[in-house]
């Protein structure tokens, strides 16, 4: 048979598949009819041989440049990976990050660093007056010291000043956490860098507001936030610090490889870290600078803490049932080989 | 699954991957300038967004200075990866320039590699040092720290261009009757001729009597043709001759063929 006349004959077919795939693009997500997607999985195997044919029957260039285009966009389309599904992510969520989290010893390293530094610079500031100065400047700690100047209960700001602190806390403050996640990409020391700069600022700022006649309404401002924010900044960090320590420790892999098995497991935790931040932004945004008695906002740290503990140690704790064993990954890299 | 391989001949920025249905095909890997471009557009995007935003939120007061925040947070961390995962891949400025994220298969990228990968672009432009543009350099499919991370590739894609069926409509030509039949040419040729016949129309008429003529001027002296024949035309006929011709023949051996082509990928 002459070539001109066979390709003319299968471009019809070659057609029909451009717009199976036009199909199966825009249904994303939703249930394919199994007759059509049975005719698209017959029609990608023909072109599939038609391709091998062209190569090697040396085809015009431009026909072997659209089928290997053809090819590759169905290729796509058929093996494509997993959709987005809320399930899943429940799952990963409430499953496999807890215990990825309790296991570990990146957690323990991060919540030690930032806890020592933290408490370090905070009684710095307590034995020497001159250190938060140096540490913030001495014009944040007289804005800081105004703001703190009266009573929460009097000067209770009204609804719409709250919405712009609830979204600048989210914006600031979840931000600076995956940038500390992000960081951890040049071999942790990123990670390392952010959390140390946070928790010094932090503890210089404490120890001096603590000093201060204003410390009354200072903690009952940091108090209900306190918990989920700390707690996120620790996430973040641990997260970071996996990310760079994947690639020192590599258990057998090779670098490439660890990093990138570590890698997604590790955004897991950034994103519930990101996920705190967005609690303690409404928090800090709604309640701390509220009128609300200091039991209130007491109980509210008091909560978030028994909700952390039984986060990261019940969820954590639990053994893999049925189903994670089935597939679901939930140990952490360090447990494989 | 699909798998790609890593040939050692391959030197120019092509990646083969070999299909569960044994078929190889390439893709068109992008570089470093091609994704800066679609970076910038994307830049930019980003920042009208955003400034659009800040304008609707200045009518709303300090509420709308809340909701302007939150949505610039979502809207810097998330921009890459909600467009990669609703549009398969791409984002405004991949899509503009014709470039498509996709896994180190060739598979589709799923939600968790979208949002892996754009989480970690802020490093990957952290000056003055850049180390995403390091790591494209160092990396045979052009990743970034992020697309290591996250196990993608950015290849270039283009529009699908209909098949070039146009060459053989014309399949008449008083030139073919020149050629001697006893004209076998080997793969080498074809190609070569193949090439020619694909781009030809790609040069102005002159360049074209050039080009062809470096070729047909070798044959032109063998088979003792005039000497003003067109070369252009007469690749052409060749072309046709050794394709159609040798279609004819290997009907006979299509049974054979068959089988090899299936069990040597």
């Amino acid at each position: 048979m002459k070539l001109a006349l066979l390709i003319e004959q299968r471009a019809s077919d070659w057609k029909a598949l451009e717009d199976d795939l036009d199909w199966v693009v825009t249904q994303r997500g939703k249930r394919l009819d199994p007759q059509r997607l049975s005719e698209f999985a017959r029609r990608y195997r023909a072109v599939c041989s038609d391709l091998a044919q062209a190569t090697a029957r040396r085809y015009p260039p431009g026909t072997i440049r659209y089928l290997h285009q053809l090819v590759a966009a169905a290729h796509a389309q058929l093996y494509r990976g997993e959709t987005f599904r809320f399930r899943d992510w429940g799952q990963t969520l409430f499953v496999a990050v807890p215990r990825r989290i309790l296991r570990d010893p990146c957690t323990w390293i991060a919540m030690g660093l930032f806890w020592g530094l933290f408490l370090g610079a905070m009684a710095r500031a307590w034995l020497d007056p001159e250190f938060a100065a140096q540490v913030v400047g001495p014009g944040v700690l007289a804005n800081m010291e105004e703001m703190y100047a009266e009573p929460l209960s009097e000067r209770a700001p009204d609804d719409h000043s709250r919405d712009a602190m609830a979204g600048f806390y989210v914006f600031n403050n979840a931000g600076i956490g995956l940038r500390c996640f992000a960081s951890g990409l040049l071999l942790g020391v990123g990670s390392l860098c952010v959390m140390a700069f946070n928790a010094i600022m932090l503890g210089a700022i404490f120890g001096h507001m603590l000093l201060s006649d204003k410390s009354a309404n200072f903690s009952e401002f940091v108090t209900a936030h306190g918990p989920f924010e700390l707690t996120a900044v620790v996430l973040s960090t641990a997260a970071g610090l996996r990310l760079g320590w994947s690639m020192i420790d590599t258990h057998g892999l090779s670098r490439g490889a660890a990093f990138r098995q570590t890698a997604p497991r590790a955004l897991e935790i950034a994103l519930a870290a990101t996920v705190l931040f967005v609690l303690a932004a409404m928090i800090e945004g709604y309640i701390s600078p509220s009128a609300l008695p200091y039991w209130f906002k007491a109980g509210v740290a008091v909560i978030s803490t028994l909700l952390l503990l039984g986060y990261i140690f019940v969820l954590g704790w639990r053994s893999p049932g049925e189903r994670e064993l089935a597939g679901l990954e939930v140990e952490g890299a360090d447990h494989e080989t | 699954m699909s798998h790609v391989v890593d040939l050692d001949i391959a030197v120019d920025t092509t990646l083969l991957v070999i299909t569960p249905e044994h078929v190889r095909f390439d893709f068109q890997l992008a570089g470093p300038f091609h994704r800066l471009a679609a970076y910038f557009l994307d830049v930019i995007c980003i920042a009208a967004i955003g400034f659009a935003v800040a304008i609707i939120a200045g009518f709303l007061g300090s509420s709308g200075i809340g909701v302007m925040l939150f949505v610039w947070f979502v809207l810097f961390w998330g921009y890459g990866g909600l467009f990669e995962t609703l549009w398969n891949g791409q984002t405004p400025g991949k899509r503009a320039f014709g470039l498509r994220v996709v896994s180190l298969g060739g598979l589709t990228i799923n939600a968790q590699q979208a949002v892996l990968r754009n989480i970690l672009r802020g490093v990957d432009v952290f000056p003055p040092f850049f180390p995403g543009l390091v790591a494209m350099l160092c990396s045979r499919e052009f990743q970034r720290l992020g697309d290591m991370a996250a196990g993608t590739m950015v290849i270039i894609e283009g529009r699908l261009r209909g098949p070039d069926v146009t060459w053989g409509r014309k399949s008449r030509d008083d030139l073919d009757a020149l050629i001697p039949p006893n004209f076998r040419p080997d793969h080498q040729l074809i190609d070569v001729l193949g090439s020619y016949v694909g781009r030809r129309l790609d040069f102005s008429p002159l360049r074209r009597q050039d080009l062809s003529g470096l070729l047909a001027k070798h044959f032109i002296r063998a088979w003792s043709l005039p000497r003003d024949t067109d070369t252009d035309r007469l690749l052409c006929a060749m072309y046709r001759r050794a394709v159609i011709s040798q279609q004819e023949q290997d009907e006979e051996t299509e049974a054979t063929d068959n089988q090899w082509r299936f069990l040597n990928p």
